[in-house]
């Protein structure tokens, strides 16, 4: 049993019916409970409880506030290579894009390493497109033997491996894994994904399982949000998290709301989702899962990123580029998508704290790598 | 509505499981069993005693229930597994309660030795059903090495103090794939109850009954109760209110969209 | 001779089978059964098997129990 057999069941469900069928008092019952059920999570999504949004506003802040506390985790993407031989019809990087195709050189990975850490920052994530050839496990390897010099937490953001190769890449430092499943509605997947092969639907679901046998420590998944109906894929990513947590109660789970962007490839979202539903949806996802960690990332603006802060998120990226190399010598290099919060970490920071919450730059520290991260070369807040 | 109890494919009619350890006579027990509905009852094994006249037990029980042996007396999983496989030799059929208790003070369960006894015996067929300490990590490990069902105590055993374990019984039934059965412990018919609304899938009730005044009056008071909490279970109560505290809205940023 | 019967030391005939020794004890055949040498015995044996000295015997029933 993997949670693809739990997916095709899932998928068989009219949504949209179900969403029509929820009332204002049903609404009022599940905000009163103390813990939800799947069918309370889905009914948090309907257009219905739209109208309930302040009251799940409170709700979800008291419950962030009770298991995390008053603290935003920052962390920064580095981008090591965009070569990709995926066609993702939504994704600048894709192989029919004439871009310039770079990798970083690894002391390339040395400089930009050494640029994030002097902003303070120890976690980081790192992401590569989808290329065997340019960017193998062995390159990824490589990468964060130098990284883990600078940081305390690497997660990766690549293609989707075996279980082996998992273990191997833990085996070199690395911590977390970040794969979103882009879009668990099947069929659109398939019409999103043309050619490569991340037309596998399957093996790219099962990857946080996989990841998760081989022994990781942090597992981060998503919908991009725009590529389906948003109601029903918050529903499905947030029963694939209860799936992992109930899987692997060891593993620190979260889930990003990564909303799509106007990038370079001009792909315009089917299913435009506003502020007011990705707040429905950051809201119903923590009623129901009050222990996962949420992350959202500079793709959304600085004044909505505020807001953010205060209704259930506990992660965010600062100071980012998503160009290849963007920390240090290329600022005009074209990026995955575009950044919308251009704050630096300094002032993430700084906005953090008056808002109230600590900006927490590391909350992990592995000892078994730990005597190797040279801690004269960054400094720790 | 719909709503059955399965335990390893079987389909099990009544939620109140009983024991009749304990009863001032056996002629009690066809009066209790009925009074109940109950249709899983426990019975134990023993060294036959040469001194007092011996009776067979089996004949007060009705020929329709589901016999479930426990391996009482076991003080660790080499003893669970070799009553359990006796016991399967009386005819009784191959469900079993693995009860291994190597704490004599508490008679709290060995959650270790009965992870090991349910590997060996879910192998030979047997539907084991584990008394256990409420821990969701052994109860992990209960599930993978094959149990049928998890039977959490509510209190320790004969004491009659209720459900002192109600938070991690409460975090087994959310996160473990299995009937959760709490066992032990109860007292009293509102207990029962209680269980049952927390999403019990059953209850196995034994000193209460036997220890009554007058067990079959109890005995039909445990059954009724049992199916009181299901249904209060069923019709989704509104649980504990999660208290609102006036503050500033949160949403209000929204509004100017 | 001797043999063991519940952890026991008894003394019984030679040559007894395990029907005999329960017929001598007045325990009726359909509520026990018998484990001898820590192996359980199948109903079926019990009339042929006959008994050595020094064997182990354990004469199990069922009870009520919880
Ligand atoms: S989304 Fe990832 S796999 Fe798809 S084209 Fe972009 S970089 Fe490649």
């Amino acid at each position: 049993m993997t949670f693809y057999d739990e997916i095709i069941g899932l998928q068989n469900t009219d949504y949209s019916d179900a969403f029509e069928l929820v009332t204002a008092s049903q609404i009022a019952n599940i905000l009163a409970k103390a813990e939800l059920q799947p069918q309370d999570f889905l009914a948090l999504l309907s257009p219905q409880a739209a109208f309930s949004l302040e009251e799940m506003a409170q709700a979800g802040h008291r419950l962030t506030l009770q298991h995390f506390g008053r603290t935003i985790m920052l962390y920064t993407p580095l981008y090591l290579s965009n070569y990709c031989v995926n066609h993702c019809v939504y994704c600048g990087f894709n192989a029919t894009n004439d871009i310039p195709r770079r990798k970083l050189t690894l002391a390339e990975v040395e400089l930009e390493a050494k640029a994030i850490a002097a902003t303070g920052l120890q976690h980081l994530l790192i992401l590569t497109g989808e290329s065997r050839q340019q960017s193998p496990v062995s390159y990824i390897k490589d990468c964060v033997a130098v990284l883990r010099k600078y940081f305390s937490s690497i997660s990766i953001e690549i293609y989707p491996l075996s279980t082996e190769e998992y273990a191997e890449l833990i085996a070199t430092g690395v911590d977390g894994l970040t794969i979103y499943q882009e879009v668990y509605d099947a069929k659109i997947y398939s019409h999103l994904h043309p050619k490569g092969p991340k037309r596998d639907y399957r093996f790219r679901l099962e990857a946080p399982e996989r990841a998760g046998q081989a022994g990781m420590r942090v597992i981060n998944i998503g919908a991009l949000l725009g590529l389906g109906e948003w109601r029903s894929e918050v529903f499905l990513a947030g029963m694939h998290l209860a799936y992992l947590q109930k899987q692997f109660p060891e593993i620190e789970i979260s889930i990003s709301f990564p909303r799509m962007r106007p990038q370079f490839g001009n792909y315009q979202p089917e299913f435009p989702v506003s502020d007011r539903d990705l707040v429905q949806s950051i809201l119903a996802l923590r009623l129901f899962l009050p222990r996962v960690g949420i992350t959202i990332s500079t793709r959304e603006s600085s004044e909505l990123r505020d807001n953010l802060i205060r209704l259930g998120v506990t992660k965010m990226s600062a100071g980012s580029s998503t160009a290849i190399g963007g920390h240090t010598d290329a600022p005009d290099s074209i990026g995955q998508f575009e950044i919308s919060d251009k704050r630096s970490v300094e002032e993430m920071r700084q906005t953090i704290a008056t808002l109230g919450y600590k900006p927490v730059l590391k909350d992990w520290h592995d000892l078994n790598l730990g005597g190797e991260v040279d801690n004269a070369k960054v400094s720790i807040s | 509505m719909e709503d059955k109890l399965y335990i390893a494919g079987r389909q099990v009619d009544s939620r109140l499981f009983i024991g009749t350890g304990k009863f001032a006579d056996y002629n009690l027990i066809p009066a209790v069993i009925k009074a109940s509905k109950a249709q899983v009852v426990t019975v134990a094994l023993r060294r036959v005693d040469f001194g007092t006249p011996e009776e067979n037990m089996l004949k007060y029980l009705p020929p329709d229930i589901i016999l479930m042996p426990n391996t009482s007396g076991a003080r660790n999983a080499a003893e669970a597994i070799r009553i359990a496989r006796i016991a399967r030799e009386t005819g009784c059929g191959d469900w079993v309660k693995i009860e291994v208790i190597s704490d004599q003070k508490y008679l709290l369960p060995d959650n270790f030795e009965t992870v090991k006894a349910i590997e060996v015996l879910a192998k030979e067929g047997f539907v084991v059903l584990p008394y256990m300490s409420p821990d969701l990590m052994a109860a992990k490990r209960m599930a993978e090495a094959g149990a049928a069902a998890i039977m959490p105590l509510g209190s320790p055993i004969g004491t009659n103090r209720g459900i002192k374990t109600r938070e991690l019984i409460q975090i087994l039934i959310s996160e473990i794939n299995l009937p959760i059965i709490v066992d032990a412990g109860i007292g009293r018919p509102s207990e029962a109850a209680e269980a049952m609304e927390m999403g019990a899938a059953a209850v196995l009730v034994n000193t209460a009954i036997a220890t009554a005044e007058n067990p079959v009056l109890m005995a039909e008071a445990f059954g009724q109760a049992v199916e009181a909490g299901r249904k209060a279970y069923l019709s989704g109560p509104g649980s504990t209110q999660r208290v609102a505290e006036a503050s500033s809205p949160l949403t209000g940023f929204l509004r100017k969209e | 001779m001797q043999v063991k019967i519940n952890g026991a030391v008894a003394e019984i005939p030679d040559n007894h089978s395990i029907d005999d020794l329960l017929l001598a004890r007045k325990l009726p055949r359909d509520i026990v059964i018998i484990e001898l040498n820590g192996e359980i015995i199948k109903r079926e044996n019990w009339e042929s098997l006959k008994l050595n000295p020094s064997d182990s015997l354990e004469i199990i029933r069922i009870i009520g129990g919880g």
